[in-house]
């Protein structure tokens, strides 16, 4: 018998019985359209978070003060100080950026008729080279204004909208912090969101020195030392001269008083989340595909039966055992196919539809869905083998005699 | 020459200790172009017999010529083969297929002979003509007269050019007049194309029709008669 042939056949008889079809393949129809999903709401998650990533920087590693203890807290308070970011600056000179010390407070900065609330980050002019930060308008800090302590201040893109909404280049006004005046000498570029969610952009840079002793009424009290490597590979080795310079400067013991973390591990959690995710969607896929072909199996089994007298005309006139097994193969086969069908085309929507409530890029796995149909057509063909071979194996003499 | 050659042919059911022996030694052969009928009551071997000569089953023992060549050594697919191509088969049921329409039937043997549809659908009308339905080509069986299934089924039967039409019981399922319209048209197959004819039934009536009958009993071949005359004429003519 011709392929065609054959495929018009089960076609035919798969419209038979519309409904009991479509709901024979209702497992095959949940496990792709899970699968699709899934996968690529997983996709679009990490996809989200790379970009976050990215907009910190992979290569960034932060020292923080306190000790990290069992639960993951720092504790044991004792403050980075200016003298530390310096030993470090001396010290660790191959495979990075620079350090820059960052001491920040919280305040409201305000132009005569806005005022709002904003991070002030005390820093140094190599910032901007450890975040690889560029500038949209004016200049960055200098060594001229630290040593100054001048009262200059360089806007984050998003105070920027809100103190000066209608001026795209405010460089040349002033704001004000508490009772001190500022002058804007310069604007950053937009960076987006941290992988923790905040705003980069909500908040402005002011020499460290300024900040010490202008605004913190001389409290040397460093949040971070930032730096970042040229090499990510070489992430681990500078961890370790970092920590083995500041313990040797802070004359640590027995313990470490202060953390040395980068990005990219701090992100690992959500890493670890997605994958396990992932584990679990397959799990998922898994039973109900196995779910989805038993109920092809079953209702190939049933259609067997029920057609033995129709298996017994078809042999009598000539059907060889073979296309009889073809026949009913291909019926499963494409009971399975119709299933994934259906089940891509909701993964699909569904993917889409998350992707647009959660925020993520849409991202769509090709070799996924081909993988799918893939699968699909083989739980078919493994379901179906079996009822398609009882078939062909039917005597041709009872199978006419069956009533 | 013959077409069909059964030789010492027995068959036996069943194993150790409980055996039935359906056929016992049966001698038999079949010219091209004959009209046999072959008639026994249940029980007497008449089905197993018409099961081996339709190779749907094969023979315990003995010997069985089917245009020369010996089923005995055919598997299922090549037997199937010879069903398709050599074997024509007119059920008492009719055994159509309900969701096929009649022309769809009609061209089921060429399905599985691999013929190309286009080809089929010419062929499956001239049959259909032959059988005088060419206007109910696209009724669905159970949209037809017992009369009409029968001809879509000897259409079918007729299609792939057989050696041997093999009808079991071809009129049980019929009226009177209809099983005499069916007949008749057996006769007419048999007399203007040639088409060799072997037909079971119990009916003494419509056994008797046949140019020649033979009767099975208890296994064994009771007798084979050759009836002379023009028997369509008496058929036409409704005398007995």
């Amino acid at each position: 018998m011709g392929w065609l042939a054959a495929f018009r056949l089960a076609f035919g008889a798969i419209m038979v019985h519309k409904g009991r079809s479509v709901l024979t393949s209702l497992g095959i129809v949940i496990g792709t359209a899970s699968v699709i999903a899934m996968v690529s709401a997983a996709n679009g998650a990490r996809k989200k978070l790379d970009e976050r990533l990215d907009n910190v920087g992979r290569n960034l590693i932060l020292i923080r003060a306190g000790t990290r203890n069992a639960n993951g807290t720092l504790a044991d308070f004792k403050p980075l100080t200016n003298d530390d970011a310096g030993t470090l600056r001396r010290q660790v000179k191959s495979g990075v950026n620079s350090f820059a010390e960052v001491q920040a407070s919280m305040r409201v900065v305000s132009t005569r008729t806005r005022h709002t609330p904003t991070m002030i980050t005390g820093t140094v002019p190599d910032f901007a080279k450890v975040r690889m930060w560029p500038l949209e308008h004016g200049r960055f800090l200098t060594d001229e204004d630290l040593k100054k302590q001048a009262t200059v201040v360089v806007l984050g893109a998003t105070i920027r909208d809100k103190l000066f909404p209608d001026l795209a280049n405010p460089v040349g006004q002033s704001i004000r912090i508490d009772s001190m005046n500022l002058r804007v000498v310069g604007v950053t570029t937009p960076k987006g969101r941290s992988p923790i969610g905040g705003d980069q952009d909500d908040q402005v840079f002011i020499p460290v020195s300024t900040l010490q002793r202008k605004l913190a009424g001389g409290v040397e009290n460093l949040s971070l030392i930032l730096t970042s490597v040229t090499d990510l590979t070489q992430m681990d080795a500078i961890k370790k001269d970092v920590s083995r310079v500041l313990r040797e400067k802070r004359r640590c013991k027995t313990q470490d008083d202060f953390d040395v973390s980068s990005v990219q591990e701090m992100t690992e959690l959500a890493v670890i989340m997605t994958r396990t995710m992932q584990v679990l969607i397959a799990v998922i896929a898994s039973i109900s595909l196995l779910v989805g072909g038993i109920g092809i199996m079953n209702i190939m089994l049933v259609s067997v039966t029920e057609r033995t007298r129709e298996i017994g005309i078809r042999m009598a006139i000539g059907a060889t055992p073979r296309d009889v097994l073809v026949q009913f193969l291909i019926e499963a086969l494409m009971l399975a196919l119709v299933g994934g069908l259906i089940g891509v085309s909701i993964g699909l929507g569904g993917a889409v539809l998350m992707a647009f409530a959660a925020k993520w890029p849409v991202s769509v796995d090709g070799t996924m869905v081909s993988l799918s149909f893939a699968v699909s057509a083989g739980v078919g063909v493994f379901f179906g083998y079996y009822p398609a071979l009882k078939a062909s194996r039917l005597d041709p003499i009872d199978a006419l005699r069956y009533e | 020459m013959d077409v069909i050659r059964l030789e010492r042919v027995e068959k036996v059911y069943g194993s150790s200790g409980v055996e039935v022996r359906a056929l016992r030694g049966i001698d038999l052969s079949i010219r091209r172009g004959e009209f046999v009928a072959i008639r026994g009551s249940s029980g007497s071997g008449k089905s197993t017999l018409m099961n081996i000569l339709g190779c749907l089953d094969q023979p315990s023992t003995g010997r069985y010529l089917l245009d020369g060549v010996d089923v005995k050594s055919l598997n299922r697919a090549q037997l199937a083969r010879i069903r398709n191509q050599k074997l024509g088969f007119v059920f008492q049921g009719f055994n159509l297929l309900k969701r096929h329409s009649a022309i769809e039937n009609v061209e089921l043997p060429l399905i599985y002979r691999g013929i190309p549809a286009d080809v089929r659908r010419a062929k499956a009308l001239q049959m259909l003509e032959i059988v005088g339905l060419k206007m109910r080509l696209d009724h669905h069986p159970n949209q037809m007269s017992g009369g009409q299934q029968q001809r879509v089924a000897i259409a079918r039967a007729l299609i792939n050019e057989p050696q041997i039409l093999l009808a079991d019981e071809p009129t049980g399922n019929l009226d009177s007049a209809t099983g005499k319209e069916i007949l008749r048209e057996f006769h007419r197959l048999n007399r203007e194309l040639g088409q060799t004819i072997v037909m079971v039934t119990h009916d003494v009536v419509i056994a008797e029709q046949a140019p020649r009958v033979v009767t099975i009993f208890d296994g064994n071949i009771r007798s084979d008669v050759t009836n002379p005359g023009p028997h369509t004429l008496e058929l036409a003519s409704g005398r007995r």
